[in-house]
């Protein structure tokens, strides 16, 4: 299969893909216990009221046809309204993209960067002290849920230190980087182990080839043999591990955020889900699972073009 | 090439990247406070921009500060002071209000407030408002006297109406021929600030509106409000001076505010409570509601839940409002012998039930765990059912539940706001008398004096008592926590405060 053709079927996929995602997040409405619209009035709102609502929502119509209407709208960029602040859903959606980018991206740059260099110093070093102490520390990442750490990054550092933001997301570039140190660091530590382990097993495993053995040597020093040689195949798994985790990746982001009032797209839907704001909650759903789509079909393509053989075969 | 240029070792490269990292350290935020300019840290946001879906404390914040109203509520009796209206005279032979408006009064586009937007107001509160245009349904007709006089015409005695003006935001007439959308998307304001910025769920700003009728005496510049819903989050919040205003402090934090910065509202205007469906067994019966009233032990939870921050049970109605009395029917006291022998006597005198509770609003795992135990022990058997506060409120309204603990708070600063919503809403969907409720709502409404409105009140309480319509459990506190240098922050028993008295000296 030529490349072109692989990337032409992986988007093709994505197509029944998406399609069946818009309908789970159309189901989201019919499975809340009760009337939604009833929920969304309160206690003391008017049948007149409640029935507002449910036309205002097209609970009044049939599945099949809020569906192809929701599907109509989406296309055409329109998610609805929230039924809260009466803000266009993508409006929302543009004003909190920005805290939740900076933190996915600040984030996987920062796990990355951990997760190499631990792994490499962890490879190097197999079986000995620095190993073992590096196994347990990833452990113990693995152990520590993502608010707790941001709480105690709050409390041990932001504190006393009075370097950081509380909350918030700063003005500004370096008011953005400022704000988003702490969150990322918090990302990290809980995204970090899983890649540690994973990209420390793939070295070990390459330390042992010939041609490592081959290129020590001819006398190239280790970092060299690291850049040249085994680098690829890193990449290869950092991919692969960004591409997996992608799903808790956005869980994780929507704990730290709340835990550091940003106001990305996480806090909104948490926000969204207590209001029973239901377009909110449906149209950044659609967001995050089209995002999670794009970025295993983005890994996917890049993957073609850096090992072929792993996807053109 | 790139591996050249880097240091060999990987120990060097990290050395790199964490220098890289240190450079971007930006040198420490400036406090909170800048002179003018007050910052609150809240755990929600407003419900909604619009005033006619008020149905919050937060709204109950932030909507009078963008929106005038006629009078301001105020705990001392009668529960409300002159606001926009200077001055108001009543006719009884015509049932009718005469309201004199400021003057000065304008939008903070500097255009005036007059008789026709508030005539305008108050009709579109009574036809719109969700939560409040019941306390308007005995006006019968608005009408502009002139530019800055209103007539309002009632269909007869109304204790209530001049309460329900406290919710009557006033809006430029016809909302300037814009759609609420619109209107509240980017709204004119008639109080003492004017909305600079919001993002819904994460913050919001306020600058001061120099059009309003008292600017003169308005403290703030701005207000910045962040939404901060984690309680540790708060606290580091107002201990780092991220924040000035830290409200809804938890009583297991109070500790590590220093007491001079503390301000604790009691009694307040909530009311913890058993909500019972009286519509379906065990309690369609009042032996079962008597056992589950009399299995409480008030004074155990009161003790290790609430200690010394909180007031005995005096009845449904909140002891903080205005006009609040307790039954005379006897005391809502305790008694585990008394409970086992109602449940004994009850046509199920071992049921199975649900309590259902949302962790909001006073209501938490140890207080829910806590009622859960002491029905056990008079013989319930009692299946949790906690969720969030729109599921569980979904179940109720569809009549799925057997009790839901709650905690209610009024925003009305007199018992009658509180005496409407159990009319129109608890009292339907937990079946209760509504032929009682309603006798006691209408000798209320028209009480011609503060006796006869005891008296309407003490009914209601009594009748709630004798029948164990719904089982109150305590009257819980509120904490803040304060910044030194914010003068002139004072709160209602509702919790709500007026940002315009607040001043900030450092």
């Amino acid at each position: 299969m030529t490349r072109s053709r692989y990337i032409l079927k992986r988007l093709l996929q994505t197509i029944p893909l998406i399609a069946g995602i818009m309908v789970l997040v159309m189901l989201l409405l019919h499975v809340v216990p009760g009337d939604p619209a009833r929920a969304i009035g309160g206690m003391a709102a008017s049948d007149e009221t409640v029935e507002q609502i449910r036309e205002e929502l097209g609970l009044n119509r049939s599945f099949v046809a809020q569906y192809i209407a929701y599907v109509g709208n989406a296309l055409q960029g329109d998610l609805g309204i929230s039924t809260r602040s009466r803000q266009p859903v993508t409006e929302i959606i543009g004003e909190r993209l920005a805290p939740t980018l900076w933190l996915l991206t600040a984030g996987m740059i920062l796990s990355i960067v951990l997760a190499s260099a631990v792994s490499v110093l962890a490879a190097r070093n197999k079986d000995r002290a620095a190993d073992y102490a590096l196994g347990g520390l990833t452990v113990i990442g693995l152990s520590m849920p993502a608010y707790w750490v941001g709480i105690m990054l709050l409390l041990l550092v932001a504190l006393p230190t009075g370097a950081f933001p509380i909350s918030g997301f700063g003005k500004g570039f370096w008011g953005h980087l400022n704000a988003i140190i702490l969150p990322a660091l918090t990302f990290a530590i809980a995204i970090s182990p899983v890649m540690i382990r994973a990209l420390r097993a793939k070295l070990v495993a390459l330390y042992r080839n010939d041609f490592v053995m081959m290129s020590r040597a001819v006398g190239l020093s280790e970092s060299t043999i690291l850049a040249r040689h085994l680098s690829r195949h890193a990449a290869l798994v950092l991919i692969t591990m960004v591409s997996v985790q992608v799903g808790p990746m956005i869980f994780v982001g929507v704990v730290i955020e709340k835990t550091f009032a940003l106001p990305g797209l996480g806090q909104a839907l948490v926000n969204a889900v207590a209001q029973r704001d239901f377009p909110v909650v449906q149209g950044i759903t659609l967001t995050t699972a089209l995002f999670v789509t794009f970025v295993h079909l983005g890994a996917d393509i890049f993957t073609s073009f850096v090992n072929p053989r792993t996807v053109l075969e | 090439m790139l591996t050249k240029a880097l240091p060999h070792s990987f120990r060097g490269r990290l050395v790199v990247a964490a220098a890289a990292l240190l450079l971007t350290l930006p040198v420490a935020p400036s406090a909170a406070l800048a002179d003018g300019t007050l910052t609150i840290g809240r755990p929600a946001d407003v419900s909604a921009m619009s005033v006619f879906s008020h149905s919050t404390i937060e709204d109950e914040i932030v909507h009078p500060m963008l929106f005038d109203t006629l009078v301001y509520g105020s705990k001392d009796d009668p529960g409300y002071v002159p606001g926009l209206a200077e001055s108001w005279d009543f006719d009884s032979a015509s049932n009718s209000y005469v309201f004199k408006l400021r003057a000065n009064a304008a939008f903070s586009d500097g255009s005036p407030v007059t008789a026709a937007d508030v005539v305008y107001s108050l009709s579109a509160a009574k036809e719109k408002s969700q939560n409040y245009k019941g306390m308007l349904a005995g006006m019968t007709a608005a009408e502009a006297v002139d530019d800055h006089t209103v007539k309002v015409t009632l269909a007869g005695p109304d204790n209530i109406f001049m309460s329900g003006l406290i919710w009557v935001y006033v809006l430029p007439e016809n909302m300037n021929g814009k759609d609420a959308d619109a209107f509240f998307a980017e709204p004119l304001a008639s109080g003492p600030f004017a909305l600079d910025a919001w993002t819904p769920g994460s913050s919001m700003s306020l600058v001061r509106n120099p059009h309003y009728w008292n600017a003169a005496e308005t403290g703030l510049d701005r207000v910045d409000m962040k939404i901060i819903q984690g309680d540790n989050e708060r606290l580091a919040a107002f201990q780092s001076g991220d924040i000035d205003i830290y409200e809804n402090v938890r009583f297991d934090f109070i500790d590590q505010i220093p007491e001079a910065q503390r301000h604790i509202v009691s009694p307040t205007a909530r009311t913890m409570f058993l909500f019972t469906n009286n519509y379906k067994p065990p309690f369609d019966s009042i032996e079962a509601r008597k056992a589950l009233s009399y299995a409480v032990d008030r004074d155990a939870i009161g003790e290790a839940l609430w200690p010394g921050l909180s007031v005995p049970v005096q009845g449904m109605l909140m002891p903080g409002t205005t006009g609040a009395v307790p039954a005379d029917a006897g005391s809502w006291d305790f008694d585990l012998e008394t409970a086992e022998a109602a449940l004994a006597a009850s046509p199920t005198p071992k049921p199975e039930i649900t309590l259902s509770a949302a962790y909001i609003r006073g209501v938490d795992e140890v207080l829910v765990q806590a009622v859960q135990a002491q029905l056990q022990d008079a013989g319930f058997q009692v299946t949790l059912n906690v969720s969030d506060f729109n599921t569980i409120l979904g179940q109720v309204l569809n009549g799925e539940f057997d009790v839901w603990l709650l905690g209610n708070t009024t925003f009305g600063t007199t018992v009658a706001e509180m005496f409407a919503f159990y009319g129109g809403a608890f009292g339907p969907l937990g079946g209760w008398d509504l032929d009682a409720l309603g006798g006691a709502l209408e000798k209320y409404l028209v009480a011609p004096d503060a006796a006869g409105r005891e008296a309407a009140v003490r009914d209601f309480e009594n009748m709630m008592r004798e029948t164990f319509t719904a089982v109150p459990i305590g009257h819980p506190d509120t904490v803040f926590a304060i910044a030194d240098g914010v003068e002139g922050f004072e709160t209602l028993p509702t919790t709500a405060y007026r940002l315009d008295r607040i001043s900030v000296n450092r």
